[in-house]
């Protein structure tokens, strides 16, 4: 089977406020793309005081992975807010235990 | 009848496995493919991660469930954790464990000391609270987008 060569995932941000970066996901978040992004959203994170949003509105796919990474920027920023969550996101959230943890309800 | 595919040890071959699956279910409900896909993206992770090796994932399609199971060559066997909320790792099999209906781990076929095969069993209908949304027999559970 024929297998994509590039992660197929996107980071950009808003940072209308640097010390409260709104960064918006898009495409897959697993093994294949985790790195891309935590190399994507570094420079965001060394700006961001206390708080950084991330905007999940163009996420399709997210595992474990994607959680490991999401889990580590609320250890090293602090809170970490979760907006436009897709159902496949709530979902491995939800099955998790960690949807509290980044402030959504179930 | 069971279908099975081989993937090699590259990363791309999880979302290459999630294709494989939910491909062979496109007429399910939205919610079940999800589960699907996490539960197959996650034990291809495992066997990436923690094997030498590729993959082989096997799907077999009965008249109401999927079962899938993803078998590889490494030694040791994955065990189901209860990380706390800061602990990034882990979580791998409790996903499996809260989205299917049944799942387990069979050792290789032969006896050997390598290798183990990880399954999981998944109704394709609805059941407890999604099921409430399809309230009506007339109402088809493969109706995509009608418990969303």
């Amino acid at each position: 089977m024929s297998v994509a060569d590039r992660p197929d995932v996107r980071v950009t941000a808003s940072l209308e406020d640097p010390s409260h970066p709104v960064i918006h996901l898009a495409g897959e978040l697993d093994l294949a793309s985790v790195e891309t992004t935590r190399a994507g959203i570094h420079d965001y994170l060394t700006r961001a005081s206390s708080r950084v949003t991330f905007d999940l509105g163009e996420l399709t796919f997210m595992d474990s992975s994607g959680i490991a990474l999401l889990v580590q920027v609320s250890n090293d920023v602090g809170a970490v807010r979760l907006v436009n969550v897709p159902p496949i996101v709530h979902r491995v959230l939800e099955a998790t235990g960690l949807l509290e943890h980044f402030g959504l309800s179930p | 009848m069971t279908t099975t595919e081989q993937f090699s040890a590259v990363d791309a071959s999880v979302g290459a496995a999630r294709t494989f699956v939910t491909g062979m279910m496109a007429d399910a409900p939205a919610d079940i493919q999800d589960s699907v896909a996490l539960m197959v993206s996650e034990l291809a992770t495992n066997a990436l991660v923690h094997a030498s090796g590729g993959f082989a994932v096997s799907v077999e399609r009965s008249d109401g469930s999927m079962f899938v199971s993803i078998s590889d060559r490494g030694e040791g066997t994955p065990v189901l954790q209860a990380p706390p909320s800061s602990e990034p790792h882990g979580r791998g099999l409790r996903i499996v464990d809260k989205l299917s209906d049944e799942w387990g781990i069979s050792p290789p076929p032969g006896g050997g000391r390598r290798g183990k095969t990880v399954w999981f069993r998944l109704s394709l209908h609805p059941s407890g609270a999604d099921a409430e949304l399809v309230n009506s027999g007339d109402v088809a559970p493969r109706d995509r987008g009608t418990t969303n």
